[in-house]
């Protein structure tokens, strides 16, 4: 049609190429991250396990962040989706910062035993989480401080073999070695998948051969099967081996749908402000705004359904092993409040708020709820992990520094590849699609 | 799309007749909408064999008012759900199960759900039903052996014209806009 011509000329070059404004978003990053690490390090020194706990934090969210990319740019690629092609790109950039964690997990590797506690740490003191029936070392000064007194309290307590017990049923699984070994080859599968997925769409650019699409197509369907895989067993690591003795069959879905609406949420963002610096241009309009919107939308209620499921469950099967998850976060306790805040920022007032198609149509408002969303996702992060770390904590500025090295230096490898790629593929046989989508 | 079809359906006369027009290309069609629109004919209708961009656009076509409709069955259905359970379970009735409270919030959750679903999802359905006049078993569309290919490859505006004077008129503004073929329909068969 005569429209799509149109719009794809009123696209120039210089809106697609960020070159140096990319770099300089990359020194910023990296400038951020270097403070963050030097920060770190002094955290390390001051609080080693509460860092190690915020450290975990802010991995599991960027590591969140690049998962909800590479889902993203698997599932345009399998269902062939036309709309999507012009916020695909910068999708692909998200994923193709993967590699950063692959650096970023080594610390995590290295703080792993101010972290978990399996079995034959002996008495290497419990993680709060698994002190139900114990609360009052909540709170501790340092790992060695609990450990000791772990030691003492549980010497003779029948409850403390049973819990030791589970963790052994569970040792060849939970275990040092095969934790640091998973952790590696699941960042190394998602940092290849990045930049596979990245250089092969921007090879497309050149080259216009419309049978990359169709391979990419063909690819991501067992890439996903992979995707899906590693992201549950990352989940279940990293995140619900947090607490050994606690599981929940939905963990990985839980995860995934936070992820997933994370990237959404991101996209928007990210699109708005590449926009606002005179990047894109009519490329990406209301159009696809609103199908990311409704895609958020849709993702922010499935994560709603993961979380909920997994509680009422619980809830009505009120059995002990089970309950400790909610028991460190549920009523009368002071992780309750972000509990709350979750049903609510997560869920309830954003579910009114941008159900409607105009509210998704309207940059300014779809950008205030994507930018809300990235928040309470942060939060949702936040209440996974930190409630294992002690009974009550504020924010503090060891999250804080642990925030700015992981982030700084994931969002600075993705600034990198961003200064050598066009914004949009270019080479892409359903771009006019994409150009001229409307929604019906 | 079928919601359209209301344009033309709903000032159904005691005998209906129509204006049918046919257009070569989606391009014609919607230069044709945009001036049949402007010489402001109301009940009128366009048919597509697939969706033609910018042509809600140039019809002038409102919002669905159905969202409105769901939205009210959804707010009925969730207050109706937590207020039958609430008087059932935590007052009328109160009955303790492995030890949650009667009324307990996190019980009810999957019940207030189905029940807006179900109530928007039926409200929806039916809603679009009245709105288009539905169920309907005939219309003189299907008099016209051309509009078969409505779901192929034809493009047409059908109108329907409210009185003698408004027909003349009707055809000689859609033979203006460039129709390569225009029928006179009404309800008691055959083409006139």
């Amino acid at each position: 049609m005569s429209t799509m011509s149109d719009k794809q000329s009123v696209v120039s070059r210089d809106q697609l190429t960020p070159g140096a404004r990319a770099a300089k978003f990359a020194s910023i990053a990296f400038i951020v991250g270097g403070l963050g690490v030097l920060g770190s390090v002094i955290a390390h020194q001051v609080d080693a396990v509460r860092f190690s706990f915020s450290y975990l934090f802010a991995f599991a969210l960027a590591s969140s962040v690049v998962l909800g990319a590479l889902f993203f740019v698997l599932i345009q690629h399998l269902s062939a989706a036309g709309w999507s092609v012009t916020v695909r790109r910068v999708a692909e950039l998200f994923a193709a910062g993967a590699p950063a964690l692959l650096v970023l997990v080594l610390p995590l590797l290295v703080l792993q035993p101010n972290i978990y506690h399996w079995y034959g740490d002996h008495g290497d003191g419990h993680s709060p989480a698994g002190d139900v029936h114990g609360a009052d070392h909540q709170g501790h000064a340092s790992a060695k401080d609990a450990s000791a007194h772990a030691g003492e309290d549980h010497g003779h307590d029948p409850e403390h073999a049973l819990h030791e017990a589970l963790l052994e049923s569970k040792a060849s699984y939970l275990n040092r070695t095969g934790f640091t070994i998973r952790a590696v080859v699941y960042v190394a599968f998602w940092a290849w998948l990045g930049v596979f997925l990245l250089r092969t769409s921007r090879r497309q650019d050149h080259d216009r051969d419309a049978r990359t699409t169709a391979r990419l197509q063909r690819l991501s369907a067992p890439l996903l099967i992979f995707f899906g895989l590693t992201l549950t067993f990352a989940a279940f690591d990293w995140l619900m081996a947090l607490e050994p003795t606690w599981y929940s069959t939905i963990f990985g879905v839980y995860f995934f749908a936070g992820a997933a609406m994370a990237i959404h949420a991101l996209l928007i963002v990210s699109t708005l402000s590449l926009k606002r610096f005179g990047f894109l241009g009519e490329a990406v309009n209301v159009e696809h705004y609103h199908d990311l919107g409704k895609l958020m939308f849709a993702f922010m209620c499935f994560w709603t359904y993961a979380a909920f499921s997994q509680l009422m469950l619980m809830w009505y099967a009120s059995i002990p092993e089970e309950l400790t998850y909610y028991a460190l976060r549920w009523r009368g306790t002071k992780w309750s409040f972000l509990s709350m805040l979750l049903i609510g920022g997560h869920f309830a007032a954003p579910f009114i708020l941008l159900m409607s198609r105009v509210v998704k149509r309207k940059l300014v408002f779809l950008g205030i709820g994507a930018a809300w969303l990235l928040v309470m996702h942060v939060a949702d992060m936040y209440w996974f992990v930190m409630p294992h770390a002690s009974a009550w904590q504020s924010v503090s500025w060891i999250d804080l520094v642990a925030l700015m090295a992981v982030l700084g230096l994931y969002l600075g490898v993705v600034g990198l590849w961003a200064a050598r790629t066009l914004l949009v593929p270019v080479g892409d046989p359903r771009l006019s699609r994409s150009l001229g989508f409307e929604n019906l | 799309m079928s919601e359209k079809t209301h344009t033309a359906g709903s000032g159904i006369a005691e005998r209906l007749s129509l204006v049918l027009a046919e257009f070569a290309s989606p391009d014609a069609l919607v230069a044709a909408a945009t001036k049949v629109r402007n010489a402001g004919i109301k009940c009128w209708d366009v048919h597509t064999p697939y969706p033609v961009h910018g042509l809600d656009g140039a019809m002038g076509l409102k919002p669905t008012r159905l969202g409105v409709f769901s939205f009210m069955a959804a707010c009925i259905g969730f207050v109706g759900s937590v207020t039958m359970i609430q008087w059932m379970n935590g007052y009328d009735y109160p009955l303790v199960v492995g030890g949650k409270p009667p009324d307990a919030y996190t019980a009810m959750v999957p019940i207030v759900f189905e029940v807006s679903v179900l109530l928007t999802g039926l409200t929806t359905v039916f809603g679009l039903f009245v709105i288009c006049g539905l169920p309907r078993h005939h219309h003189p569309l299907f008099e016209s052996d051309r509009f078969a290919r409505v779901t192929d490859d034809a493009f047409f505006i059908s109108v329907e014209p409210q009185t003698e004077d408004e027909k003349h008129r009707v055809s000689e503004l859609l033979e203006a806009c460039g129709a390569s073929h225009i029928e006179h329909l009404s309800d008691h068969g055959g083409t006139l």
